[in-house]
Formats: C-alpha cells, structure tokens, sequence
C-alpha cells in the first residue's frame, strides 16, 4: 500500500473524525440531559384522567431507569432514528416536524450571513478610500449595530406591520435576515475583523513581494484571505443560529425557534432532543466544512505533519 | 511615576453606563415605592413629574426600568462571575498541565460550544426546571467555553514570554507566579472584558425570553413570582401592544423606544468598557 496515499487520507479523515466525535458528544449531552429529567410532557395536562397519563408514560417508555432511556435514545438516534413527538396530535415523527422549519431557519440564517459579508465587504472596501470614510463606517455601524438583535427585531416588525401580512412571506423572512446581518454588534465585528485580515494578508511577505515586483497579487491576496474568512464565516453561522431563535419569533416565521419554544413549553423531550440535535449538526457541520475548505485550497495543510487545524 | 492617558470615551461610557444600573439598582431598593402606580398621564413624554415619560398604562417608565434592576443585577453578575471561575479554573488547568487534560478539556468545551446558547437554556429547562436558578446556571455553563479558550489560548502565547522565564530563574514561587503575573497582572483585563460581555448576554437573553413569553404564551424563564415586578421583556411586550403601526400617531411609540434605547446602552455601555480596559492594559 502506497504509504503516501495513506497519510493523505489520514488528513482528510481528521476533521470527518473531529466532527463525529463532537456531534456524539453533543447528543450525549442532550439524551443524557433529557433522560434524568424528572416528570414528564402529561404531567402538565389537567384535563387527561391519571390512569390515561400511566399509560402514555409506559407507551413512550418514560417510566425506565434514566441510563435505559438515554440508551435506547441514543441508539435509535446513531441509526438516524428520532422519537415521536409527545405534544402533537396524531403523533407525528420529530424529523418529519422538523424538517420545514429547519428549512426555514437555514434560509433565513444563509440569508443573513450573504448580507452581512456583503454589507461588511464593502463597508471595507470604503473605508480604504481614506481617513475620513473610515471614520464615517465606524462611527455609523456603532450606532446602528449596536441594537441587541431582539430588540431590533421588535422594532423593524412594527415599524413594517402596516406592510407585511399576517401569514408570513419572503417578505418576512427578508426583514429578519437584515435585522440578524445587522444587529448585536453583528456587522460591526464583522466590518473590524474582515479589515483587520484584509490589512494583514496585504502585509504578508509573498503579497509584498508580489506587488513589489509589479505583479497583480490579488491571487495570492484572494488565497492567503482565505482560511481566516474561513473561519470567520463558520463563527458568525453559529452566532447567527443562536441568535436566530429569538429573532423569527418576533416576525411569525416558522422554524426553529419556534418548534423549540413550543416544545419546551409542553415539555415535549422527545421535540426538544430532535432540535437540539439539529441545531449542533449544524455547527459541528459549518466546522467540518470550513475544515475541508482549508484542506482543498491550502495545500500546506494536506502534508503529512501538518499542524493541526486550530 | 504614571503618566497621564488621554481620556478615552469609550472608557467613560462604559462607567457611565455601569453608574448607572447600579445607582438604579440601589434606587429601586431604597428609594421608590413597591408597586409602579398607574397615572392618569398616559404616553406623556419626558417631564419634571416623569423624567423618562409613561407608558400606555400611565406607569412611570424609569420607575419601571428601575424595578428590574436588582434581579438583572444578580443574574448577570452571578452568572458572570460563575462564567468566569468556571471558565479560568479550566483554562488554566488546560493551559498548566498534560496535552491530555488539555485534550479533554478542549474537547469538552467543543461540545457545550456546539449549541446555541439561547437553545441550551430551554433545554435544561425542559430536562430541569424553569426557575432563575437554574437558567443562571445553565447561561453561565454555556458561556464557559469562550473563557476557557481565551485563558487557554493567552498561556499557550505566555509560554515563550521571556519575564516568566526570568521569574522562574529568580525562584519565584510556581504558586506566585500564576495567580500573580498570569492572573492578576495578564488576564485581569480580559476576564472583565468576559465578564462584561456575559452579563450584558445574560440580561439581554432574560429580556428576550421574557419577552417571547409575554407573547405568546411560551414557556416562562426565570419569571418573579405572580404580584413580583414586571421583567424588561414584560415591559416591553405592553410597550410593542400599543404603537401604532400605521405611524399616524407617533406618540405611542414612546415607551418602546425608550425601553429599546436603554437595552442599547445597557448592552453597548458593558461592551465598550471591556472592550476599553484591554486597549488600556495594551497600550
């Protein structure tokens, strides 16, 4: 067996490894969470006879021991199996529950973070222009940033009610991406940091050399700005998805938020584990994918001995 | 001797807001009445009766900013204080001792990283309970991570500093030296800069919550007691019932934007004095 070939899948398979590991450990954390809680979803139901809540709780196996329950969770979730949703009529599945308003919050967040690399790209590329400007983008995106993204949310959808419609639309979804690109300091982190990299891939030696010697560097300005823009974009995604949750309620959209809000209200474990799961898959997967990303473009990283990805 | 630094503003607005909760904090329990009486001045702008105007109800809005104050008081500076003991304890044991406690440590911390912090609250308080004890427990869990890594990450670049080296060829005590010249003299800015950033979260993810839960009805987080005093969120649920959407009459928009102005400076003023502390002890 070819030895070289080996240790280059062995660089590929490290973050795959990484990212599995952090996911197992994230559901643990989850199940295990879950499972010792005590009392259940029928606790809070005046209304069903005692008899009829024993029932349901032997029907989902809430009465075991917690690490019987944990187990059997655990076990259905590594064959990508969820639970039946304790709180919805009809018991529908979690993933079939979740799966349009996981939808929703990815197109609201890939909404949000387009708009805030856009909006902070050319706040940079405008602040270069000269001292004047940049002072003008600094002081403006401290005012307007500066509004905590909820409360941000607030206010944009009452000042848009006149306009938007009760059931929600792209519209909606628009508005609460804006607010989440700006908001919570968002932009304003993002314009500082992307013209701190940008400032520090200029100065970095084969960029001097290169436009030294006449050179148009903008491919090595391009490649050397990539591992940081890298890592930036997978830490404002989790940000984004964090803040996300209190930004679609506000305007009515349907997604994550939501499911998790009602499903925490009602006690619902088995809706609340589903979400959970989703949101650090998506995490862990920004993570995996910007690992990936930095493999393919710099190949420094795919020899063997490379350090290891910070 | 010191020299004298400029002023800088940011440093002054962070006090500024800082003075502020707690002088309306100590005003809330010394000075005004149990209840905020309702008034016959409805939506009244600022005045000499009303400094900062009233709401829909005719409830004086600085009365009711100020009974928040004492609970956000101790649920952020617990929490934050909590985020931090926790945070450094693992960072400096990470950054001290064998690759494999740091392994476990970053690994552990990669985890709890993993969720959003406003997801990782209503799960423990499904799995748990919904008592404010518990969501400061788990919002201060959630915001440990990112101490860890900053203390981490400050020792793995002490490492090659030249005055611990001096220090240790001097025989200062091992004891000394990291609660000393690592601690006290290195990190102390930025573990107030954590601090500050967690409390101002914490405050801000307790609105939100409180908020949501006035709304519609969800799941209530750390509420007071039925008769306590109204949460920020509570407030400004009232606050967002009664503007007037079509903009015609702007008076009702009143308390929501004083309410929304001050969760902006509370959260703005915390950030920018962190933020001010580390550019001092830089520079």
């Amino acid at each position: 067996m070819n030895l070289a070939l080996l240790r280059t899948g062995l660089v590929w398979l490290r973050p795959l490894l990484f990212f599995l590991a952090t996911l197992a450990g994230a559901v643990t954390v989850v199940v295990v969470l879950v499972s010792t809680s005590p009392g259940t979803a029928f606790d809070a139901l005046p209304s069903v006879p005692e008899a009829l809540k024993q029932e349901l709780t032997a029907r989902y196996g809430l009465d075991q021991a917690w690490y019987v329950q944990a187990g059997r969770r655990l076990w259905a979730l590594a064959h990508l199996e969820f639970d039946v949703s304790l709180s919805y009529r009809s018991g529908g599945r979690v993933a079939a529950l979740l799966w349009p308003a996981f939808q929703s919050t990815l197109l609201t967040v890939s909404l949000a973070l387009t708009l805030s690399f856009t909006l902070a790209a050319g706040a940079v590329a405008f602040a270069r222009r000269g001292p004047r400007r940049a002072g003008l983008v600094s002081v403006g995106l401290t005012l307007v940033s500066g509004v905590p993204a909820f409360v941000a949310a607030v206010i944009v959808q009452a000042l848009l009610a006149a306009h938007l419609d009760l059931v929600p639309d792209v519209r909606h979804v628009v508005a609460a991406a804006l607010v989440l690109a700006v908001a919570d300091g968002h932009l304003l982190d993002l314009f500082r940091q992307l013209g701190a990299e940008w400032a520090e891939a200029r100065s970095t030696d084969h960029v001097v050399a290169a436009r030294a010697n006449g050179l148009g560097a903008r491919r090595e300005l391009l490649r050397t700005l990539f591992a940081p823009v890298a890592q930036l974009v997978t830490t404002r995604f989790t940000l984004l998805l964090g803040a996300v949750l209190v930004v679609e309620i506000p305007f009515g959209l349907y997604g994550i938020g939501e499911v998790l809000y009602q499903a925490a209200s009602r006690r619902d474990t088995h809706l609340v584990v589903g979400c959970l799961v989703f949101l650090s898959a998506l995490v862990c997967g920004a993570g995996l994918v910007r690992d990936f990303a930095r493999l393919a473009v710099d190949p420094r990283l795919r020899r063997a001995g490379a350090p290891r990805l910070e | 001797m010191r020299r004298a630094r400029p002023l800088d503003p940011w440093y002054a607005y962070g006090w500024l807001v800082l003075g502020t909760i707690v002088a309306l904090a100590v005003a809330e329990v010394f000075v005004l009445p149990a209840k905020t009486p309702a008034g016959p001045d409805t939506l009244a702008l600022p005045s000499a009766a009303h400094l900062l105007g009233t709401d829909a109800d005719g409830r004086d809005l600085l009365t009711l900013i100020a009974h928040g104050q004492p609970q956000y008081l101790a649920l952020g500076a617990t929490a934050a204080l909590l985020a931090v003991g926790l945070g450094t304890a693992l960072g400096l044991l990470a950054g001290l001792t064998r690759p494999a406690v740091d392994a476990a440590i970053r690994y552990g911390c990669d985890v709890l990283a993993s969720f959003p912090r406003i997801a990782f609250l209503l799960l423990v308080a499904t799995a748990v309970d919904t008592s404010l004890r518990t969501a400061t427990l788990a919002l201060a869990v959630s915001f440990v991570p990112a101490v860890t890594g900053e203390v981490r990450q400050q020792l793995v670049a002490l490492r090659q500093a030249e005055f611990l080296a001096a220090a240790r060829a001097h025989g200062i005590d091992w004891f000394r030296l990291v609660t000393y010249q690592i601690l006290w003299v290195h990190l102390r800015p930025r573990l107030i800069r954590q601090a500050a950033f967690v409390f101002a979260y914490v405050v801000l993810i307790d609105a939100a919550l409180s908020y949501i839960g006035s709304l519609t009805g969800y799941v209530r987080i750390g509420e007071p007691p039925p008769g306590g005093h109204h949460t920020l969120g509570q407030v400004m649920a009232t606050a967002r019932d009664v503007v007037d959407t079509s903009l015609e009459d702007l008076h009702t928009w009143w308390p929501l934007t004083v309410l929304a102005g001050y969760m902006t400076l509370l959260v703005t003023g915390l950030l920018a004095f962190g933020e001010s502390l580390v550019r001092r002890a830089e520079s």
